[in-house]
């Protein structure tokens, strides 16, 4: 055994310069292997922790609402904590809880009218609001009136501060008794905090018409939430409306099996819920927004998992490559030793058991080196900015899973070099004919080949990675493709080496000669080329992929956000909104309507999809407007040519003077029985519509000022320029009692309606009188409008017959537009629902838009939706819609989000929004770097820098292995050759340019390799983040200045790796062999 | 032809050093062929070596063709082995991945002679040597006979004027180590070269036209 240890080290001494490339070789491999494994567990658990803490606390929240809350309040609420806390299980957590009380009646207004108001109670007041005047409640449990704090926007319209006592009346739907509190001091919520979402009126501390009634069918001003004691609101017998007890965990460090633990558990809450509250006979529900976000990490860490082990596999399949080569050139320097060491009797088992020992020392070697290197690496790859801006860098990490990875891949790699000991020992080193071609010619690669290419059919077939566990396919596609693609690209060698030795029989001169016929004879080349093949291919590809993948990304950002930026439209927005987005983003603004439509089909079959989203955009600017990106380069105005965008409708500017807008109706009909409320449609500078109403006003022939209020109940402030785009005349009867329901004659009605503004612009349109569409036949007849237009005001001059008998039924509307109704609003079908129902261009659909119904037209078929890739839906025109809505008689607010383009400044733009009172934008540019660089989205990139730094480092080790075991064994030839008067200049130029040309041959073959697999396999790799199909289809990109920096890379460090050594090869030669009488 | 004044070669230094030279004159004429002969480790192969400009003696000096040998730099020695000398090894020296004629081409490549030239002067040698018919075998495949053969075409290929060969034969046979000294023997002749070939062989030694005796380093007369 001694003798053995002795033998080997002696050895291993001899053929140290060898014997330290194999075990670069292994610890490059290994490094690669322990770098995916950390990326895989200690980055995954970076990565989710930063995630979370990235998190809105909202989505991390798991809540309890208890509706129909029972008397005993308390026991409910300490239930449902018991039930969270226990779902939540070693998660530590901090739960609060927001109790309101019915809506009670609370004396009349000064107009007389009666108004409402609720309590409420929260845990942890101070941080949710901010005393203005007065102090907070205190605990009250004793005597006296409850203390409480009133919305200072309240205390403002009401007129009260702190020492006032306001009862709150026992009333209809409010159970118990009446309820006084004593207002100690006034607060103003911090609407930044989510949690205000769950108040009645959102913290607005008031609104002048909240829905009541039984069936909210009557609206009331209603104010509060008056806060009072949280304990003291739950010990109040019955008068409760709803009760949520909100559990916020503290996620810090908690593990993956914790996070498991939580959902599983929250999901068993569902049922555990209803059990802890059995007789309390109230309504719960458990919502677990939490829960939902740990489902979307796992999700995406499967998908971002999936795609580290592909690039570990190739690293390995790589590294094998290498170390097979290694190991050929190292068996072929101890052919001889094996032969000897047979003649003098070991057998092939003993040789064996020698190439595993030392093999077994590389691994330990190897698994020393590559544990503190791959931690290294890790760190030096999650430092790198876009990492670190993701915040997944961290100290350095040696893990057991790390050390076990390295050691376990060391052995598997050094096991590839005991298995050519194990082959019969071949005879002599003389070089027979070439053994090129061996694997062409066994056809290992058309089998590799066929297998790579069924791969890639099930690839297409099913594209998309599957949710939850690591995709086999999608892992094995890449590797199989790329050693598949690299072997049969080295059938191009042999017809190389034909295309060598003809030429260098027909070539005078001796070194191309040389350099040719060396490539033509020499076999082992085949390994090193394939290596390079692989490694080129390897490198090319990864970052041919993560262009792609990064493209995909933005591209996919893009179609999700429909434009650079969009923010919700506030319910009810404000006149100004559009001016006010407007004038913080600057850009293209329009506004749009998203929001779920029912199809029926008028001539179309088929199955509709249970939800269909409308998006409707200003189409007119499209192009300057929507950002996601079209198949093929096409673009938007292209595709959207065919909505009927009108722009802006026509109509009369409305300057609103300081004094208010100036309107007003004189008109007559059935001698002042009917009443009319005018109703302005406006338009502000972006196109987005909405009325102002007046109060109802006697047709009795004086002239009746118009007090017109927007949908907030506000009056327009002065200086607001609208353009007046329609007028609904709404006619009733003001004294039903005068009406004979049996008089069927209509009588004739007469409105003028005027507007202090300036003249109809430019467009000259003229106005149309009718009814809307779809009303009762019979009840509004011959309507007619003429407009006269003067220097400071324009007259509506409208004319029409009514039947007071109809009226006594229903309203009669009459609508004045300055454009005709539109036949039918022009729509694209996303592809998807198009086939789903078989519709065509030209056909036919009915579109239903809240109550509404108006017609539509299929005008054909768009790829995806803007703000709503892949799902089924409709695009239309905002305005198009707009006016189809309006000739229904359809006046409600059509604005959902505000949608620009050309922001300045877009980084910015969501905050610059929310400080204008506009919360929750979306930007492009966030949602891009959220899909690119978010915490679990950047491992991929990190993956594939890997991967390329490892392909270029392989490589050129192997070549550096290959050269060097090459060119010394060939040493005797070249000092034969600088014996036969060959300069030692030439010989060197015709080593290099032997290599060189394998060399660039083999590295040219791999960029063609990368880019066919990056054409292929890269946008089927590319998945959502959900692991799905991305929408847009992504599309193969191949970054030409990169790539070429990188071949040109590889060629020229090949070359820094062949020049020195064949340089000190030709003049060591020439030393040590030119001479006559050694043996060689 | 080959002028060797008073040369002197010592392998290391101190007690261990080896006095492979001492003190060797040798004159060569032109056409002559010079037996080296002696016991192993006399010095023939430094001899010749330092002959041929692939050894330089640590005094003395060595004329070939005119040429003082043991003053030519690298590039010097280069153009000599390229014009004037040609070596054949006892191990041949073929270029394994070279067939017969492709190892004989060498030297002509190197001239930059035409294609068709070199082909017929390549088939031309090898026919010299009896070997016409094996031009497109590596050496790899053909007898330790043949291959020497081969080596000795090869070095006539460049038609230099001296051909140094250290024990042709001393891997072959006796019958075919006679065959290829009698080449050597009828292409000095024919080719009117000059060739200084170490041998053991006594048999080989009445082929040539002097014998010169090598023992510890020093030429003694016989
Ligand atoms: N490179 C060297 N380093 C040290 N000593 C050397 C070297 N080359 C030759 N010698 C020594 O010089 C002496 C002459 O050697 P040389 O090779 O010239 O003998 P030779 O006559 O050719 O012998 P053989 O007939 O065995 O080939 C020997 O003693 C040898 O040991
Ligand atoms: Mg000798």
């Amino acid at each position: 055994m001694r003798q053995q240890l002795v033998l080997l080290a002696r050895r291993g001494l001899a053929q140290a310069r060898l014997l330290a490339a194999v075990l670069a070789v292994v610890v490059a491999g290994t490094v690669v292997l322990g770098t995916c494994v950390l990326l895989l567990t200690t980055g995954a658990d970076r990565a989710r922790e930063a995630h979370l803490r990235q998190t809105p606390a909202g989505d991390l929240a798991a809540e309890v609402a208890i509706g129909e809350v029972p008397v005993d309040a308390r026991g409910a609420v300490d239930a449902a904590t018991g039930v969270l806390t226990d779902a939540l299980g070693p998660l530590p957590a901090t739960v609060s809880t927001w109790a309101s009380s019915t809506v009670r009646g609370f004396g009349t207004g000064a107009n007389g009218r009666p108004q409402l108001a609720y309590l409420a109670g929260i845990s942890d007041l101070p941080a949710r609001a901010e005393l203005l005047t007065g102090r907070w409640p205190a605990a009250s449990g004793g005597p006296g009136p409850l203390e409480g704090v009133l919305p200072a926007r309240a205390a403002e319209l009401l007129g009260v501060g702190p020492g006032a006592e306001l009862t709150l009346a026992a009333g209809e739907s409010a159970p118990g008794t009446a309820v006084t509190v004593l207002v100690v001091g006034t607060y103003a919520p911090h609407l930044a905090d989510p949690a205000w979402q769950r108040d009645l009126l959102g913290g607005a501390g008031y609104t002048a018409a909240l829905d009541f009634g039984v069936w909210r069918t009557s609206t009331r001003p209603a104010y509060g939430p008056l806060l009072v004691d949280s304990a003291a609101l739950l010990a109040q017998p019955g008068g409760l409306d709803q009760v949520r007890v909100v559990a916020h965990p503290d996620l810090t460090g908690a593990s993956a099996a914790d996070l498991d633990a939580a959902a599983a558990g929250l999901d068993a809450a569902r049922t555990a819920l209803p059990e802890a509250l059995t007789g309390q006979d109230a309504t719960s529900r458990v919502d677990a927004p939490l829960a939902r976000t740990l489902a979307a990490v796992r999700t995406q860490q499967g998908v971002t998992g999936s795609a580290v082990l592909v690039v570990a596999l190739v690293g390995l399949a790589l590294a094998g490559t290498a170390l097979g080569l290694s190991a050929r050139l190292l068996t072929g320097r101890r052919t001889a030793e094996a032969a000897l060491l047979t003649a003098r009797g070991a057998g092939r088992r003993q040789l064996a058991g020698r190439a595993a020992a030392e093999a077994g020392a590389l691994a330990v070697l190897a698994t020393a080196l590559a544990v503190p290197l791959s931690a290294l690496l890790f760190r030096g790859l999650t430092s790198l900015p876009r990492p670190a801006a993701a915040g997944v860098t961290g100290p350095l990490a040696v893990t057991w899973p790390l050390v076990a990875a390295v050691a376990g891949g060391a052995v598997a790699l050094t096991a590839v070099l005991v298995a050519p000991a194990l082959g019969p020992v071949a005879g002599g080193a003389a070089v027979r004919r070439s053994r090129r071609g061996v694997v062409a010619r066994s056809g290992v690669d058309l089998l590799l080949a066929g297998v790579a290419a069924l791969v890639l059919l099930q690839l297409r077939a099913h594209p998309g990675a599957s949710a939850d566990a690591v995709d086999p396919l999608l892992v094995a596609a890449p590797v199989l493709g790329l050693l598949a693609a690299a072997v049969l690209a080295l059938r191009v060698l042999p017809l190389l080496q034909a295309g060598a030795e003809r030429w260098a029989r027909r070539s005078r001169g001796l070194v191309g000669s040389l350099a040719a016929w060396e490539v033509a004879r020499r076999p082992h080349a085949t390994g090193a080329a394939l290596l390079l093949v692989l490694a080129t291919a390897a490198a090319t590809f990864a970052t041919g992929y993560a262009d792609t993948w990064s493209t995909s990304q933005v591209s996919q950002a893009a179609a999700r956000v429909g434009a650079d930026v969009t923010v919700p439209a506030t319910v009810p927005a404000p006149l100004t909104q559009g001016d006010a987005v407007a004038a913080v983003l600057g850009g293209t603004v329009s506004p749009a309507t998203e929001r779920p439509v029912s199809l029926g089909s008028l001539s179309a079959t088929g199955t509709l999809p249970p939800t269909t989203r409308l998006v409707a955009v200003d189409t007119s600017v499209a192009d300057d407007l929507l950002v996601g990106d079209l198949p093929d380069g096409g673009r938007w105005s292209a595709l959207t040519a065919g909505l009927g965008a009108p722009g802006r409708a026509p109509g009369v500017p409305l300057v609103v003077p300081d004094t208010g807008p100036a309107v007003t109706v004189t008109g007559t009909g059935a001698d002042g029985v009917l009443g009319v409320r005018p109703v302005l449609v406006v338009q502000d500078a972006q196109g987005a519509r909405s009325t102002l109403t007046g109060a109802e006003l006697p047709l009795d022939g004086t002239t009746h000022p118009v007090v017109l209020r927007d949908a907030a109940d506000a009056t327009p402030g002065p200086g607001t320029r609208l353009t007046v785009v329609g007028v609904d005349l709404q006619l009733s009867l003001r004294d039903p009692s005068a009406v004979d329901p049996a008089a069927a004659r209509g009588v004739a009605v007469s409105v003028q309606l005027q507007l202090a503004g300036g003249p109809p612009d430019g467009t000259a349109a003229t106005w149309t009188a009718r009814p809307p569409l779809g009303s009762s036949p019979g009840l509004l007849d011959r309507a007619g409008v003429d407009l006269t237009a003067g220097a400071q005001d324009t007259t509506f001059a409208v004319r029409g017959q009514v039947s007071p008998a109809g009226l006594l039924v229903e309203q009669a509307q009459l609508l004045l537009t300055a454009y005709p109704p539109p036949p039918a609003v022009p729509v694209l079908l996303t592809a998807d629902l198009a086939a789903a129902i078989d519709a065509r261009p030209g056909d036919g659909i009915t579109l239903g838009v809240g109550a509404r119904t108006v017609p539509g037209r299929v005008a054909g078929v768009t790829p995806w939706l803007p703000g709503a890739p892949g799902e089924p839906g409709v695009l239309a025109d905002v305005e198009v819609l707009a006016r189809a809505l309006e000739t229904t008689g359809d006046l409600d607010p059509l604005v959902d989000s505000w949608w620009a383009t050309g922001v300045a400044d877009p980084a910015t733009a969501a905050g610059r929004l929310a400080d204008a009172g506009l919360p929750g934008a979306v930007t492009r540019a966030g949602v891009a770097a959220q899909l690119r660089d978010g915490p679990l989205r950047v491992g991929l990139p990190v993956v594939l820098w890997l991967l390329t730094a490892a392909a270029v480092g392989l490589a050129l080790t192997g070549t550096a292995v290959h050269v060097a075991a090459v060119l010394e064994s060939r040493s005797v030839e070249v000092a034969r050759l600088q014996g036969m008067g060959v300069p030692r200049r030439s010989v060197a130029a015709a080593v290099v340019l032997e290599h060189a040309s394998v060399t660039s041959v083999a590295v040219l073959l791999g960029a063609v390799v990368g880019a066919v697999a990056g054409r292929v396999l890269a946008p089927l790799m590319t998945v959502s983040e959900t692991g799905g199909v991305p929408v847009p289809a992504p599309v193969a990109q191949w970054p030409w200045p990169t790539e070429s920096v990188l071949v040109a890379g590889l060629l020229l460090g090949c070359a820094a790796v062949v020049v020195p050594v064949a340089g000190t090869l030709v003049r060591r030669a020439a030393t040590v062999h030119l001479r006559l009488g050694d043996a060689a | 032809m080959v002028d060797v004044r008073d040369v002197h070669r010592t392998y290391g230094s101190g007690p261990a050093a080896v006095h492979a030279l001492s003190a060797v004159s040798l004159t060569v004429a032109p056409g002559e062929l010079v037996a080296l002969v002696g016991r192993s480790g006399s010095g023939k192969t430094t001899l010749l070596n330092v002959v041929g400009g692939l050894d330089r003696p640590d005094a003395g000096t060595v004329h070939v063709a005119g040429t003082e040998v043991t003053a030519l730099d690298d590039d010097g020695l280069v153009r000599l082995r390229r014009d004037v000398v040609a070596y054949v090894f006892q191990t041949f020296g073929l270029i394994p991945v070279l067939s017969a004629a492709e190892n004989v081409g060498v030297p002509l490549r190197l001239r930059g002679l035409p294609v068709a030239d070199r082909e017929h002067r390549v088939q031309l040698l090898l026919e010299l040597v009896g070997l016409g018919a094996q031009a497109a075998q590596r050496p790899g495949e053909m007898s330790g006979g043949q291959q020497q053969r081969v080596a000795i075409a090869r070095a006539l290929a460049g038609s230099p004027r001296l051909l140094i060969a250290d024990e042709p034969t001393g891997q072959l046979d006796s019958e075919t180590g006679l065959a290829v000294m009698a080449l050597i023997r009828a292409v000095v002749e024919s080719e009117g070269m000059t060739a200084i070939v170490s041998t053991h062989d006594p048999v080989m030694v009445a082929l040539a036209d002097r014998v010169v005796h090598v023992a510890d380093g020093r030429l003694v007369d016989a």
